[in-house]
């Protein structure tokens, strides 16, 4: 499907039902704020759904999905607005589960020393009484497991044994095992699954639907959703753009909800940046991201930036990560340009360090800042080596690091104040800026930027583009790792979307827009190397959903094959905001 | 097919491995066993044993207590429970100087009352104020040890004339034996309340747990409060070991208490252990010091016996490294039959050895 295709067909005005937003439901939402500091992760969210439906919530990353979902099963409490489940309003985990709200949450909460039986009953009994003998509950899950798994689990396996499709199973078969469930949440439960686990699950939805449950899936597979869900509720930056309901449901309509065409409509004022050389300075040749995936090759030029983008969790974080040597790869190599014009291998920071690349991850909490030393040793850390004087004593010299620290925090317009204050006393995006300020300060050649814009405001984010335009123009290059789409445009040349631990497709120059990135992401391109889904366009709707689903059984059964998951999933928690929760 | 499905019954009826971790330490207390019979006989005489238990019960009782701590997870361990014993004896023993506390039941009612009450503050202060568990145990560790001091100077007093008895340790059937059968009674009564499973789960993973709707600061409260209640118990045994009151002693029991959990295969990060792995850990404590005895090693005892205990701490961890691997390959072993096996085993190697 090509995107001009997709923008002229895009009728999603039309398909909104009316009424949606005047109706309560049996379960609504009403105008949701939910703020982590400054980041607004719902922002006036509606919501309206009934028993007996499968309702799907769908929308790019970071759009308050799984906000959503905390928010309905009572773990976050609301900064403002209305949530209503049968009229009452679920506080705490304790209350839901009391309201008969079951969910399923992204993370795999499992208890790893305790055994399975144990894992799945979790919360089910009295505070001494337990409702079921051991007997009972042992029988009881013996025969949820295999219903849902389709082979025999002990139950009294500990759950470190498991595999991470089983652990999902059992996360899912704990809401399954209540009785009193009247509305299931399902927040990407069927990542972990694969296709034919996939189809034992929504059978099983399906039966509870017909029992007069209400049930919300979050997820990212399109094609799923649009086989399952009757209406599906659409949201982008925290708010609900759309209801559509099982007629109106297909992937143009939704994608076209999920990017919002009325706003991509405004052309970005500055034009990409122009590559101007054709030197490699950075390839990666056939390397293998997960251990399963297919082999990414990849080429980067002098003066340019790559964007890379993708669903989370499909192995772009890893890949530049392995890029700046952070992490290991499973195979392949990846090389720089030395100082002698010749290519050399790395594997390690340390080699890559030297060879002049550098990372900036965008989880300033966890790789980024030093919560307890000040903004100026948090700015110069790394140069305290290349400074250091009078030999193996190694004074820190810190006449030039006073210099350096003045020059960057000029140059990037980082606003501080005294410099001896602790970094935790600047806001987000000034942490940030400090954090890029002491990549550049180590005058590297390769800037490895891992989603550096999460959580900082729009006039920073301006800022950082600029600097990062001066600093190609100066004949470096940036790798580009961003989860939100609309900061490639009129800044990469080149954006790369990942899917599956591998690269799906390059789209260049014209061809980036929100719109093609999104589809990429979903796996709805042409794609790279093998045409995936050619001539899409053509074929009838319903040819369409079959193909897709076969590709999908393909596509996701290489998955299942990946024991990888818990890497995955450290992966996509590194993304994420951390919710405290208690 | 129905003789698989009763298979599968029966196979899913037997908990075989949850208790895996207590191979170690049934393996360490069967070698040191030996060994100690090997040494000096006298362990296995009326006498021997009952001096073995007279010596065990406080340790195993603080055990006890610190395996509810553990277990409620957030690397809880109370290192307070130690000078708080200390607390308990030497307050018992001023009260009863002053005229308080003359029958057995207002010592009991006096003990508990205080352990409920000191655990019900921590178990508070952690829940709710959230600031690390070690951090308030260490507090009052501190704050104990020098209460203690303050209410009674210098070892003295005396312990009431029904209790001196009790710490002879002549005998097997004592009352200190009756206590300990009684405590470990109510233990597994409680491993069997839906309760000891919330405060499995909530030590493994406190996440898993608030999402699904326990509730976690009443669990971690009642485990306070069970372990304030064998911490009590554990304080009258020690009170009738020692005969009198004793600012010092008791601190003792902190790094024992919490040698003798690792020992027995407790898990510090929470949601493992249990009674059995307690009384395992205390015994090996016991035996070790035993061995070392019958070496005569004169003013370096102590010296030698902490060595000793650190030395089978470390090696205990190192054998843990490992015990994935051994769960795997014993997969269909039980635990009960790994103890009976090992038991029958080391007394053949023991006869032999004899003969």
């Amino acid at each position: 499907m090509s995107a001009e295709k997709n923008i002229e067909d895009n009728t999603s005005k039309e398909v909104l039902s009316e009424n949606s937003k005047t109706v309560q439901g049996d379960i609504y939402v009403q105008d949701v704020h939910k703020y982590f500091g400054v980041t607004r992760a719902l922002n006036g969210v509606n919501f309206n759904a009934n028993f007996g439906e499968i309702h799907a919530i769908v929308g790019g990353n970071g759009c308050g999905k799984s906000t959503l979902a905390k928010v309905l099963s009572g773990v976050l409490p609301v900064d403002k607005g209305k949530v209503s489940v049968i009229g009452q309003t679920p506080t705490s985990p304790v209350m839901a589960r009391n309201l008969g709200i079951a969910t399923v949450f992204q993370e795999v909460m499992i208890a790893e020393e305790s055994s399975v039986v144990d894992n799945l009953f979790v919360g089910s009994d009295d505070f001494w009484y337990k409702n079921l003998t051991q007997r009972e509950k042992v029988l009881k899950a013996q025969e949820i497991m295999e219903d849902l798994v389709g082979e025999y689990v002990d139950p009294y396996t500990q759950a470190f044994n498991l595999s991470l499709p089983i652990k999902a199973w059992v996360t899912i078969a704990r809401a399954f095992l209540r009785d009193n469930t009247k509305v299931l949440i399902l927040d990407e439960s069927s990542a972990a699954l694969d296709f034919d686990s996939t189809e034992r699950l929504f059978k099983k939805m399906r039966e509870l639907r017909d029992k007069g449950v209400a049930i919300f899936i979050v997820t990212h597979r399109i094609a799923e959703l649009v086989r399952i869900s009757d209406k599906a509720t659409v949201m982008r930056d925290g708010k609900d753009v759309g209801v559509l309901e099982k007629k109106d449901l297909n992937e143009k309509n939704l994608i076209g909800l999920m990017t919002g065409r009325e706003e991509t409509g405004e052309k970005s004022t500055s034009a990409a940046m122009q590559t101007k050389t054709d030197k490699v300075v950075m390839r990666a040749e056939n390397l293998v991201v997960w251990p399963d995936s297919k082999p990414v090759n990849f080429e980067v030029k002098k003066g340019e930036i790559v964007g890379i983008t993708g669903l989370d969790g499909n192995g772009q974080d890893d890949f530049v990560k392995i890029l700046a040597g952070v992490q290991e790869s499973h195979g392949g190599t990846i090389e720089i340009l030395d100082i002698n014009e010749k290519f050399s291998k790395y594997n390690s920071l340390d080699d890559a360090k030297k060879n002049g690349i550098s990372f900036v991850s965008g989880d300033r909490k966890k790789e980024g800042i030093l919560p307890n030393l000040s903004i100026y040793e948090n700015l110069v850390v790394p140069l305290y080596s290349k400074t250091s004087k009078a030999g193996f004593l190694g004074f820190i010299n810190w006449m030039e690091l006073n210099g350096i620290y003045d020059w960057e925090v000029e140059r990037l317009n980082i606003k501080t104040g005294s410099s001896d204050n602790l970094i935790g006393s600047l806001s987000g995006g000034n942490q940030q800026k400090v954090m890029i300020a002491r990549s550049f300060a180590q005058h590297p050649k390769v800037l490895i930027l891992n989603d550096p814009a999460r959580g900082i405001d729009i006039s920073t984010k301006r800022d950082l583009y600029v600097h990062l335009r001066k600093y190609v123009e100066e004949g470096n290059t940036v790798v580009f790792l961003s989860s939100e789409l609309e900061e490639f445009i009129g800044l990469c040349p080149k954006v790369i979307v990942f899917r599956n631990g591998t690269i799906f497709d390059i789209f260049e120059k014209d061809k980036i827009n929100a719109d093609t990135l999104l589809e990429g992401m979903f796996g709805q391109t042409a794609g790279v190397g093998e045409t995936i889904i050619s001539s899409k366009s053509n074929l009838s709707s319903s040819s369409i959903k079959n193909k897709d689903e076969n590709n999908k059984k393909s596509e996701e059964r290489k998955i299942v094959k990946v024991i990888n998951f818990d890497e995955e999933n450290i992966s996509k928690n590194n993304n994420k905001i951390k919710i405290k929760t208690f | 097919m129905e003789v698989i499905e009763k298979l599968k019954t029966y196979r899913s009826s037997v908990d075989i491995s949850s208790n895996k971790y207590l191979m170690v330490p049934i393996f360490i207390f069967f070698a040191l066993l030996i060994f100690a019979l090997i040494r000096s006989p006298i362990l296995v005489s009326q006498s021997g044993i009952g001096s073995a238990i007279m010596l065990t019960a406080p340790l195993i009782l603080t055990t006890y207590a610190l395996t509810f701590i553990a277990m409620a997870g957030r690397g809880g361990v109370d290192l307070s429970i130690g000078p708080f014993m200390g607390f308990i004896n030497v307050s018992s023993i001023q009260l009863y100087a002053a005229g308080y506390l003359q029958t057995p039941i207002g010592w009991f009612v006096y003990a508990i009352a205080m352990g409920l009450i000191w655990q019900l503050f921590y178990a508070l202060i952690v829940c709710f104020v959230r600031v690390s568990p070690i951090i308030v145990s260490l507090a009052g560790y501190l704050a104990f040890a020098g209460i203690n001091i303050v209410i009674l100077p210098r070892p003295g007093g005396i312990a009431p004339d029904w209790l001196l008895p009790w710490g002879e340790g002549f005998t097997i059937l004592n009352p200190i034996f009756l206590l300990m059968i009684l405590a470990t009674i109510l233990f597994y009564i409680i491993t069997h309340t839906a309760f000891w499973g919330h405060l499995k789960l909530m030590g493994s993973d406190e996440r898993a747990a608030f999402t699904s709707g326990v509730k976690i600061h009443l669990v971690r409260i009642v485990a306070h409060m069970i372990a304030g209640i064998f911490a009590a118990l554990s304080a009258i045994c020690f009170t009738a070991l020692v005969g009198s009151g004793d600012p010092l002693q008791g601190t003792k029991y902190t790094l024992l208490g919490i040698t003798a959990l690792v020992l027995g295969g407790a898990s510090l990060a929470g949601g493992r252990g249990g009674a059995f792995g307690a009384i395992l850990g205390a015994l090996n404590l016991y035996l070790i010091n035993y061995i070392l005895v019958t070496f005569r090693f004169e003013r370096l005892q102590s010296f030698v016996s902490d060595l000793s205990y650190g030395a089978v701490l470390v090696i205990a961890l190192l054998v843990s490294l490992i015990l994935p691997y051994v769960t795997r390959v014993t997969k269909g072993l039980s635990v009960m039959v790994f103890f009976h096996s090992n038991g029958i085993c080391w007394i053949v190697c023991y006869a032999t050895s004899s003969l």
